[in-house]
């Protein structure tokens, strides 16, 4: 037997031998599409209709279609007893990065014709990590360099579906915008372009909210004269073209009130004069991202319609932060505010119901309030609450179910549903969360140790600037050249 | 795994025309009204393999494939004999060779305005034609040559739209004045990549790139519209569009007349693109060296050709370690190759320590790492199958100059990928042609361009054969295997 065949053969070997072990330590449940199920005997914490003890949820096709107790179903329906367990619809976050692929263009001060749906990577294992935290839908959003980033994609996170299988398919579209100093240290100290203060920042976003109302004027007359020619070719003449402009589009939606606009944002002042530009431009339904200072206008908040998505307690990691205080999300809940509690970080959406258990440590607010910030508040927030947000008959069966009141500091999240299918299951599901497609064929163990640590350690500071840094550091942002 | 049989050099029998003598070099050729080959063995697109043929082409175009025919007298025989095989010359679907490196981008400053650079500071270059650069004589030519390359589809290298491509033969008439024209047909594709401007321009990021390019389209279409308006009646009161040499340049791609040449990495860029073509409905051809066959359902709707690269991937390094760890077994019984000095046996002592390390003692998170992985390489390997398999049009793209590591790609995927030799050689040939849209290459017929391989062995993939003359439009390039 030649070397060749020896080591052919060894290779053989090796490779039947694991690929037996394989069989045992298969890639995780993978979304399939709507199912059905029922959930049985659980303390159902509906989060809008109250805590149902001994109660059934009943999932058919992947919609709820019944709550009760002792609910008949066909006998072959899948069950899952979830006596002496709580269940709670999936946690929705309103703020975060988790898969994208590019987070930061961070090269215009304006890029709304940018979309992070085309910047979606299905493959990661992150999104396993934020199922294991029974989180089901999440914004995805652009980074903080531009005053006006890039359109946002809200998820669901079906594990193993593609780029356009985790799309949120009834969720309005939302956009990013950023105040402060990224914006302004980005461009105005990047590049020496407007915006260089936080005057600058406002400039900027009325000064293309005018573009975009002449725009829409002149390619609205455009398509109207065009239309009218093609009726009548003899009376009507031919208009000059208005190409379509995707940015001016856009923004010309927001304006028109179909993107809602989320806004990152820290200080009181800057909060305040965008509140005024939207006032002014008519914009509604909008959501202040972070808002550590949101605290001192939350009446004006209150007022004004907007929504906050912040943190519990995190701040001081850049000048704007510092004057920050735990007790934000409950003032401008008991304002009126409607408030979520957002990670903005791969580690921190694993734990979301801690963060909203800080509310109720230092906020005072009570437990539904709190569960409601990672529920149907930031559900509200996104304009999925008719779908998501909380468990009610004709709402997605998307649904987490915990070992204990997830408030507490000991509750395990144990199973995790999107439409109806059991995409986290802590009791069976293999260490190894990876897809099958996402694994390397030449990555060392090692190096797959240092990115896991990596992506599960604490939040960085600024995570919105990921990418922006990148381009700072290095001068460019995209180096790897085709070498064919 | 399988190998043709391969032929004992005892049987190598050929006719040199001596006169060629230095003619018949890789730089420099002298057009001879008419060549031919007898005797030889004939591999064709459809596989069928005949033996004793005669090829006669003069002018660059095949006249004559058959068997046991005479040569015309005014042909020169280059070369006959049964120990011969003669195959299509290779089509490189996708590449830069011929043409200047691009740009530096640590050299990019930040432009005036970073947000709205110049289209060429942006990468935006559709307008850009590699016919009046592209270098004939240019040593990633000879590489082509070497390898059996008959023709290469050559664009600039660039960023986001580098250029467009044309079609060039790999050798061409020497003058007085250098060079006569290579080219074979102009202007096939329109080049795309995920590559931003570089440095601190727009546009930076994949995401940026997709509305970029929705822009321009959009801007191209605007365009077209006015400049049809004006030529047109009825509008002899509008006022003239402003000229724009790049949104011009799109109006084949608008109009679906030519393809996207799309360079992509991973299926989810793939798919990108195809949303790109979907809104704008134009032809792509993809050019990878992933595997494309998760989306391949898609391709295979849309008629999408993929062009592959050949390299050949690395396995995982602790499946290295033990296929090298069989090695040192042998060297054992082979007392000629025994180690002979301090540092050797150190290494042995350290190589049999690691040999002896058990399995047992990885933990089992890195057993069942192990495991997967060993899953993703079979996958890996099996790549090219698996699109075969799916139905997709493959063909071949990005030969890097290097024919040694190229030819062990080849046979990679032949011996551990389950890829006949034959589809290899059609992928590297008659697909690429086809994907191209060029009828006359890429086969043997009589009426093709005259592009062929002449070999010396029956198996063209194994690595006893020896690879004698490239023939590119009739010309007839040594190549020289030393």
């Amino acid at each position: 037997m030649t070397t060749q065949n020896l080591t052919t053969l060894k290779g053989l070997l090796t490779a039947l031998f694991l690929l037996s072990f394989t069989s045992v330590l298969a890639q995780p449940t993978t979304y399939d599409g709507p199912q059905s199920v029922l959930i049985k005997n659980g303390l159902v914490k509906t989060i809008t209709q109250g805590d149902l003890p001994n109660t059934d949820v009943y999932i058919v096709n992947g919609i709820i279609q019944e709550i009760g107790q002792d609910l008949s179903v066909p006998t072959n329906t899948p069950v899952i007893d979830a006596t002496d367990k709580v269940v709670m619809p999936g946690i929705v976050d309103a703020h975060s990065h988790l898969n994208t692929v590019s987070t930061n263009e961070a090269t215009s001060p304006v890029t709304s014709e940018i979309t992070i749906k085309e910047s979606i990577d299905p493959n990661d294992v992150a999104i396993y990590h934020a199922l294991a935290g029974g989180v089901t839908s999440i914004n995805l959003m652009h980074g903080s360099a531009n005053v006006i980033g890039a359109r946002n994609a809200t998820l669901k996170l079906r594990y193993g579906a593609d780029q356009f299988g985790l799309q949120f398919q009834e969720a309005p579209q939302t956009i990013k915008f950023a105040l402060g100093e990224n914006p302004t240290r980005v461009h105005g100290q990047g590049t020496g372009v407007q915006p260089r203060t936080r005057m600058g920042v406002e400039r900027v976003i009325r000064d293309i909210f005018d573009d975009a109302i002449e725009y829409d004027r002149k390619r609205e007359t455009y398509l109207e004269q065009k239309a009218a020619h093609e009726r009548r070719p003899n009376r009507v003449a031919l208009p000059v073209p208005v190409a379509k402009n995707l940015r001016l589009e856009v923004i010309s939606d927001i304006i028109e009130g179909d993107i809602l606009v989320h806004c990152h944002s820290y200080r009181a002042d800057e909060i305040m004069m965008l509140v005024n530009v939207f006032k002014d431009y008519g914009v509604e339904n909008y959501t202040f991202q972070h808002a550590n200072e949101g605290f001192k206008v939350a009446p004006e908040l209150a007022e004004a319609g907007a929504n906050a998505s912040v943190f519990s307690d995190w701040w001081a990691y850049k000048f704007e932060v510092y004057y920050s205080t735990a007790y934000n999300a409950a003032i401008l809940h008991e304002n009126g505010v409607n408030t979520s509690i957002n990670s903005d970080s791969n580690e921190l959406i694993r734990h979301l119901n801690h963060e909203a258990a800080k509310v109720v440590r230092y906020g005072g607010i009570s437990e539904n309030d709190a569960l409601k910030m990672i529920t149907i508040n930031p559900a509200k927030q996104l304009g999925i609450d008719e779908y998501v947000g909380s468990l009610e008959v004709g709402k997605h069966g998307d649904v987490s179910i915990w070992s204990a009141d997830p408030l507490s500091i000991y509750a395990v999240n144990e199973m995790t549903l999107v439409d109806g299918q059991v995409l986290f299951n802590r009791k069976t599901d293999a260490p190894d969360a990876r897809l099958d497609r996402a694994i390397s064929h030449d990555q060392s163990f090692d190096d797959l140790q240092s990115e896991v640590s990596e992506s599960i350690r604490g939040r960085q500071d600024d995570a919105c600037m990921e990418d922006a840094f990148k381009l700072f550091e290095s001068g460019h942002q995209s180096e790897q050249s085709h070498n064919y | 795994m399988k190998r043709n049989d391969r032929m004992g050099e005892a049987s190598l029998c050929f006719w040199m025309i001596l006169f060629l003598g230095s003619a018949l070099t890789a730089t420099a050729q002298t057009t001879l009204p008419s060549y031919g080959v007898q005797g030889v063995n004939v591999i064709q697109s459809d596989g069928t393999i005949k033996s004793d043929q005669t090829i006669h082409w003069a002018e660059g175009i095949i006249r004559r494939v058959s068997s046991s025919e005479t040569l015309p007298s005014s042909a020169r025989i280059l070369v006959e004999g049964d120990s011969l095989l003669i195959v299509p010359a290779f089509i490189d679907g996708l590449n830069h060779s011929g043409l200047p490196d691009a740009e530096d981008p640590s050299s990019y400053g930040t432009p005036d305005r970073p947000s709205d650079p110049t289209y060429d500071r942006a990468g935006i270059q559709p307008h850009r034609l590699p016919e009046s650069e592209f270098d004939v004589s240019h040593s990633s030519v000879a590489a082509h040559q070497s390898a059996g390359f008959g023709a290469i589809n050559s664009s600039h290298p660039g960023r986001m739209m580098p250029g467009q491509s044309s079609l060039f033969f790999t050798q061409a008439e020497e003058t007085f004045s250098g060079f006569e024209s290579p080219l074979y047909e102009s202007a096939l594709g329109f080049v795309f990549q995920f590559e931003g401007a570089g440095g601190r321009a727009y546009p930076a990021t994949d995401m940026a790139i997709m509305a970029r390019f929705k822009q321009l389209l959009y801007d191209a279409e605007a365009l077209q519209q006015h400049i049809n308006y004006v030529e047109g009646p009825g509008a002899e009161q509008m006022e003239t569009p402003q000229r724009d040499a790049v949104l011009e340049s799109l109006f084949p791609l608008l109009n679906g007349e030519k393809p996207l040449m799309a360079s992509v990495e991973s299926p989810e860029d793939a798919e990108r693109v195809l949303m790109l073509a979907d809104e704008f409905d134009f032809p792509v051809i993809f050019a990878t060296d992933a595997d494309l066959s998760p989306i391949a359902p898609k391709l295979v709707q849309s008629a999408t050709p993929v062009l592959f690269r050949f390299e050949k991937p690395e396995a995982p390094d602790w499946i290295q370690k033990e296929t090298e760890e069989t090695e040192p077994v042998e060297n054992t019984a082979n007392e000629s190759v025994a180690a002979d000095n301090a540092d050797d046996a150190a290494t042995d002592e350290s190589n049999s320590e690691s040999e002896q390390e058990p399995d047992e003692e990885l933990s089992e998170e890195e057993q069942a790492f192990r495991a997967r992985q060993a899953s993703a390489w079979e996958a890996k390997k099996g790549a090219l199958r698996t699109m075969l398999d799916a139905g997709l049009m493959i063909g071949v793209h990005g030969y890097n100059g290097n024919d040694k590591d190229f030819f062990e790609a080849l046979r990679f995927y032949h011996e551990e990928g389950e890829v006949t030799s034959q589809e290899l050689l059609n992928i590297l040939s008659s697909n690429t042609a086809m994907i191209l849209g060029i009828e006359r290459l890429g086969t043997l017929t009589e009426g093709s361009v005259a592009n062929m391989i002449v070999i010396n062995g029956q198996d063209w993939l194994s690595e006893d054969a020896t690879r004698l003359f490239t023939v590119s439009n009739g010309h007839v390039i040594t190549i020289d295997n030393d």
